[in-house]
């Protein structure tokens, strides 16, 4: 989400409601009616909810389907009636218009302000704990044994929003099973394994799958499957 | 900066009118900049602030935009929307015109239910009722049509309309409803002012009714789902409706024809509102006439036909609809009211078992962190019913009877709603006829505003200032201001509350989601929180949720050793989301003994959210 992307959506928004229902607004109120500014928005906003729901549930409910090559000509042809029968009312005509010097050097500065304070206000910020995390997983079959060997398939998502160097290990009842070389990735890149173990003599006691960040003595993240000769 | 060569001709000739004739486009330049900038400069200082701190709310909202749950929505927001609520306080207390009051209201409210929308990356809400609109807007905006079997298969105006906005705007489907929703919503108090405008109506009195319609805020409508839309809908066919009745003659066709829409708007675009609705409008021809006798009302009332006429178009249409096009909706209604009739069990409210034995302190923070804002406008209503009661004999008989009527729809709300808390139907899903009720009380809470405002403006300013900065603790819900669970259960920490009000969904349940649906046999039967089963629908689709056989009861109950399950799906209380399940079944020395046990195994961890296998 940008800025952008939010003025994308309020242009699409007026363009779906605001301007078709400011037409119809003209269009169905008669000459001499004078509505003020702040009517108008009321009435097209209105307007333009009732027509654009009108549309797409027809649409919907024929069958034709909600897109934009069926609902632009829809919307647009209605507009173009609106428009049509506004013009005849006599109530698209500008020449009444006026706006205050008060209120459009208003304008103008506000938009100034708004604009300069986009381009000052710093967009970064530092990372919260919170939005950094790593995804360390193994199939959910949990194991292979083939032959007396167990194939393990963990997999490491880094999702710490920086590179970060991992170390894989496995240990039984705190005993040293397996341990991966040094495994480094960028940031939302992903790593998986494959490896084969001698299956362990005790098959009661679960495998711990352990991930460690290269930095840290204590595991970062912890898996646990169990050795039966069911995988 | 470069000015026009020559300024509009009415500038010139009022500026040489007043000044020195004759003297041109320098003199003209002259009486523009007196008129129009240096005037400006000292007249609308408040009203660029205001705007500027909107803006910045905006700004911020997105650079602190993140997918994980914090404290509550306005963590690292929180000075700038005080410094916002301030400069509204400031505008509306300098402000005279009704048309402008307006438009602060409307970009007060617009801004503040954007900020959830900015600031969270998914769409803000873990309901189920998130889950199906977004998967509608979605479906519709890839294939065109809804998809089928949800209850907004055959009524799905408000998804049409959310999809053109997508489709235009070619966004993704959590950017344009967490952003759309709330623009959209803002034009409730436009609609007041339309309203307003028809009465003969005390100006200031008129302006209060404008400010209080910027409070009148329902937390519901941070969220995405039907029922604000329902209100909003709700309030377009009463606006049109009682501006037909009341307003000049010159209005009565594009009234009408903007009435007949805006039916068919409600009954195409949410079902429940429709339904709320004409049983609000069955009895009122009769309320209106009683109404009409002790409000002192004119014998050759035209509302009370009128209401009889808008019963009997909505309740033909809507039957008719209902009926033959929408009846998966029928259905639905039907069997909600055969689990009603026959006591069905349904799944309860997560109250804590022993919630009776709490403070009455706690209590209290309880109800104030649901219902505090909605606490001062009923007080406020209640205050300005008296007060228009005692002036009833000053007010405009269009404006008694506009009175008459929405005090009759507001009764017959407050009825439908103390009747769903006294038998428990639909579930206590009660805060829904709250919203409905929250829109029109601003007639009534706005005579109290400018019965203080008479007579001290500056007790009107406090008071003005005290609800604006209280209600942000209820409007945003606050989650620290709900008591921990140390305070039933000696076991549970403080930091683990009683209720969660957090709704935001995050990266850590995503991510494990989609672990889950990438590597998980379909068939597995799956037992999980609420809140994940409800997430899992929304990122999967309901079709390919309903592949997999997703439970919950054991979770709720704790009893996880027993259930029947082959995976199951457990987040720590925090960063990953909120739980709905009772305090007890969910605090963090439960799930931690759920990760350490010696029967499950853990096949997937991403430090907050896990997925647990059976042995």
């Amino acid at each position: 989400m940008s800025i952008v992307l939010l003025l994308r959506i309020l242009t699409a928004a007026g363009l779906v409601i605001l301007l078709p229902g400011y037409l119809l607004t003209q269009a169905l109120f008669p000459r001499g009616i004078r509505l003020d500014g702040t009517q108008q928005i009321a009435l097209s906003g209105a307007f333009g909810i009732i027509l654009a729901i009108l549309v797409g549930t027809s649409l919907i409910v024929m069958q034709i389907g909600l897109s934009l090559s069926t609902f632009l000509p829809v919307v647009g042809i209605i507009s173009l009636a609106a428009s049509a029968g506004a013009w005849q009312r006599g109530r698209l005509a500008w020449s009444g218009f006026r706006l205050p010097p008060a209120a459009l050097f208003s304008g103008v500065v506000l938009i100034l302000l708004l604009v300069m304070t986009t381009a000052v206000f710093p967009s970064k910020r530092p990372l919260n704990p919170a939005e950094q995390f790593t995804e360390f997983y193994i199939d959910a079959a949990g194991k292979n044994i083939q032959n007396a060997v167990v194939i393990i398939t963990p997999s490491i998502i880094n999702h710490e929003q920086t590179a970060v160097t991992y170390a894989v290990r496995v240990e039984q009842s705190g005993q040293l099973l397996y341990e991966s070389d040094p495994i480094y990735l960028e940031s939302e890149a992903k790593w998986e394994g494959d490896f084969a173990l001698s299956t362990p003599d005790d098959v009661t006691a679960p495998l711990d799958i352990l991930l460690f960040q290269t930095a840290d003595a204590e595991p970062y993240r912890r898996l646990s499957i169990w050795i039966d000769g069911e995988g | 900066m470069i000015w026009p060569k020559r300024l509009p001709k009415r500038w010139e000739e009022q500026s040489s009118q007043r000044l020195h004739p004759g003297h041109g486009e320098q003199t003209a330049f002259i009486a523009w900049l007196r008129d129009g900038a240096i005037t400006a400069v000292h007249t609308h200082a408040h009203i660029w602030a205001f705007g500027v701190l909107g803006w910045l709310i905006i700004l911020v909202s997105l650079r602190e935009r993140r997918a994980y749950q914090d404290s509550w929505v306005l963590e690292d927001v929180l000075p700038y929307v005080l410094a916002f609520c301030a400069a509204f306080v400031w505008v509306v207390l300098r402000e005279l015109q009704a048309s402008r009051l307006t438009v602060f209201a409307s970009i007060f409210v617009t801004v503040l239910r954007l900020i959830p929308g900015l600031k969270y990356k998914w769409a803000y809400g873990t309901a189920v009722d998130q889950m199906v609109h977004l998967s509608t807007v979605q479906s519709i905006m890839q294939s065109g049509f809804p998809p089928a079997n949800t209850p907004y298969t055959d009524i799905p105006g408000m998804h049409a309309l959310l999809s053109m906005i997508g489709l235009v705007s070619k966004t993704a489907v959590d950017d344009v409803v967490g952003i759309a929703f709330p623009i959209i919503l803002g034009l409730i108090p436009f609609l007041i002012y339309f309203l307003t405008s028809q009465l003969r109506i005390n100006s200031t009195l008129r302006n209060q009714i404008i400010i209080v319609t910027a409070l009148a805020f329902d937390p519901y409508f941070l969220l995405i789902q039907g029922s604000p839309f329902g209100v909003l809908l709700i309030t377009l066919v009463l606006v049109f409706f009682l501006s037909r009745e009341f307003g000049s003659v010159y209005y009565q066709l594009p009234l009408t024809i903007a009435l007949l829409g805006a039916i068919m708007a409600l009954t195409f675009g949410h079902g429940v509102s429709s339904l709320i609705f004409i049983l609000l409008i069955a009895g009122m021809p009769i309320a209106l006439k009683v109404g009409g006798k002790i409000w002192q009302l004119p014998i050759k009332n035209q509302i009370v036909p009128g209401a009889g006429r808008l019963f009997t178009f909505t309740a033909v249409l809507f039957t008719s609809w209902w009926m033959y096009q929408a009846r998966g909706v029928f259905s639905i209604f039907v069997n909600q009211i055969w689990a009603f009739i026959t006591r069905a069990e349904v799944e309860k409210a997560p109250i804590p078992s022993r919630v009776s034995e709490l403070g009455i302190v706690d209590l209290a923070s309880i109800f104030w962190s649901l219902h505090g804002n909605l606490l001062i406008m009923v007080l406020l209503s209640g205050a300005g019913v008296i007060i228009l009661w005692r002036q009833r004999t000053a007010l405009s008989p269009r404006f008694r009877t506009l009175l008459t009527t929405l005090f009759v729809i507001e009764l017959g709300l407050g009825t439908v709603l103390i009747g769903q808390l006294l038998t428990g139907f639909g579930n206590l899903e009660y805060f829904r006829l709250l919203g409905y009720a929250i829109v029109f009380t601003p007639f009534f809470a706005g005579a109290t505003l400018w019965t203080i405002y008479r007579k001290s403006k500056m007790a009107w300013t406090a008071v003005l200032t005290a609800i604006v900065f209280v209600s942000l603790f209820q409007i945003f819900p606050y989650q620290p201001g709900i008591p921990g669970g140390d305070r039933l259960f000696s076991h549970i920490n403080s930091d683990q509350y009683l209720l969660y009000l957090h709704t935001v969904v995050t990266d850590y349940q995503k991510e494990m989601l989609d672990f889950v649906q990438t590597h998980v046999n379909p068939t597995a039967t799956i037992m999980s929180d609420r809140v994940t089963k409800d997430e899992a629908y929304r990122f999967w689709g309901s079709e390919q949720a309903e592949l997999y056989a997703i439970r919950t009861q054991a979770y709720a109950t704790a009893d996880l050793d027993e259930g029947d399950w082959d995976y199951l799906l457990l987040h720590r209380v925090g960063n990953a989301g909120p739980y709905s399940e009772q305090v007890e079944v969910r605090h963090m020395a439960q799930i931690d003994r759920i990760l350490s046990s010696p029967h499950y195994a853990v096949v997937y961890n991403n430090g907050e959210s896990f997925v647990l296998s059976r042995r």
